[in-house]
């Protein structure tokens, strides 16, 4: 009986590389998952009043500059 | 609205369909960031922001709707302030002064795309999330409809409006006991549009009372119907004229830009007032003898800041004009007493009197509205 251990080996290595080259290409393998450390995300923020609001306060939002109007529109 | 609530997400959202996909998806921007400013680096916080619906980031799910958006008035708002297809112009004699008040002043209350209606309040009413992001199909009548609609609408729908002629107005008996929705009546088919037509009345989906009323044997089983409510009356009435309470009404808009070029408007007043006139505009979809009109804020120097005189042909429209007021009620002063509510009672009516004290271009504009004999 021949032992097929060595090409079973061969091809798992084979398909490992293969998927490392199209991760690779795609720049998926470049794109973080995670934030880094200091980092926040979307989610991480928006869902966080308290985090809003210390963020507001230190940064507040630009007033809006609108000319006064009277009467009904 | 706090600006923390305005943009805070609710945990509820994330169990939605759009909750399922990444935020930058829909918005652009920086997925990690360590201040607001990187994060908000190529954001667009209304990603679905008119005119360019066909092309918004909801067009790939909601084709259907998102492709003929564009073209609705609440898209484009062209009845009002196009340059071509304005009503206005049909009274100007200097268009070009007139498109230059309509570039600054009137094309600027189209929606914000979307969001405005089913996200959000309108960003004409500085926005600010209604649901923590939740989307949700009909909008809210308070928060967005009435985010804009709030001087004439708001006020007449939920009985807010004060008239000198009615000690007391109710609230539209559709609103209050009936809670009806706005989106009740306009529907998702008016609303989302995609019909060529140069008004709101004449859109097809345009709501109808008879939509809901029909005029069968019951309804004419009632004598004031029967007499005055069906095509084959002797005298037709739009149903406003007995079932509207006061609504509102305007004088004198005059449209400038402030020493910052930003635009402002002045109205010289707003009043509630009912006056019944004759139909100066039948149709099929408005065969009536006499309708409900409403004055328009227009004047002759509505534009004068631009240019004087732009607006002398103000007689080519009325500026009394028809109406259909959300004040509706069953009882109302043209039918507590009977026949003799209305019938020969001058007040109800808009007569010579009412047009005492105005300019004679603005008198020959209501020619055709004014009842000289009144019934």
């Amino acid at each position: 009986m021949t032992d097929r251990r060595p090409l079973r080996l061969a091809v798992l290595l084979f398909a490992i590389v293969a998927a490392l080259m199209v991760l690779t290409l795609s720049g998926c393998s470049s794109e973080p998952i995670v934030p880094a450390e200091g980092e926040v995300t979307c989610v991480g923020c928006h869902t966080d009043r308290a985090m809003l609001q210390a963020d507001l306060e230190a940064d507040p939002m630009p007033e809006k500059v609108k000319a006064e109007s009277e009467g009904e529109g | 609205m706090e600006a923390d609530l305005a943009a805070l997400v609710s945990p509820a959202f994330f169990d939605t369909t759009h909750g399922k996909m990444d935020c930058i998806d829909c918005h652009g921007g920086e997925k990690f960031a360590t201040t607001r400013a990187e994060a908000h680096e190529g954001m667009e916080p209304l990603p679905s922001k008119s005119p360019e619906y066909a092309e918004s980031v909801c067009q790939p799910c909601h084709a259907e709707i998102a492709d003929k958006m564009a073209v609705n008035m609440h898209a484009d708002t062209a009845a009002v302030s196009d340059p071509v297809s304005a009503v206005v112009l049909a009274r100007a004699t200097d268009p070009e002064i007139v498109k230059q008040g309509l570039q600054n002043n009137c094309a600027t209350c189209h929606v914000s795309g979307c969001g405005d209606c089913h996200v959000s309040r309108p960003q004409f009413n500085d926005g600010g999330l209604v649901n923590g992001h939740v989307f949700y199909k009909s909008p809210n009548s308070s928060l967005n409809c009435m985010g804009c609609h709030g001087s004439r609408i708001q006020k007449e729908y939920t009985g807010a409006g004060e008239s000198e002629k009615t000690a007391v107005l109710s609230a539209d008996v559709h609103w209050s006991p009936g809670g009806m929705q706005c989106v009740d009546c306009h529907t998702v088919e008016w609303m989302h549009g995609g019909d060529d037509y140069d008004t709101r009345y004449d859109a097809p989906a345009a709501p109808k009372c008879v939509d809901c009323h029909t005029q069968d044997a019951a309804f004419e089983a009632i004598a004031m119907h029967a007499k005055h409510g069906t095509p084959e009356s002797d005298t037709y009435l739009q149903c406003q004229v007995c079932h509207s309470q006061d609504y509102n009404n305007c004088t004198s808009c005059h449209v400038a830009l402030n020493e910052d070029d930003l635009p402002y408007y002045e109205t010289e007043s707003s009043y509630f007032d009912f006056n019944i006139g004759r139909n100066y505009d039948p149709s099929d979809a408005r065969p009536w003898d006499y309708i409900v009109v409403r004055h328009v804020p227009v004047s002759e120097s509505t534009f004068d800041f631009y240019g004087e005189g732009a607006l002398g042909n103000l007689d080519a429209l009325p500026t009394w004009k028809y109406a259909t007021p959300h004040t509706i009620k069953r009882v109302t002063r043209q039918t507590e007493n009977g026949c003799s509510s209305c019938h020969g009672n001058r007040d109800l009516f808009l007569t010579e009197d009412d047009l005492a004290g105005l300019t004679d271009l603005e008198r020959a504009a209501n020619k055709d509205v004014v009842v000289t004999d009144v019934p």
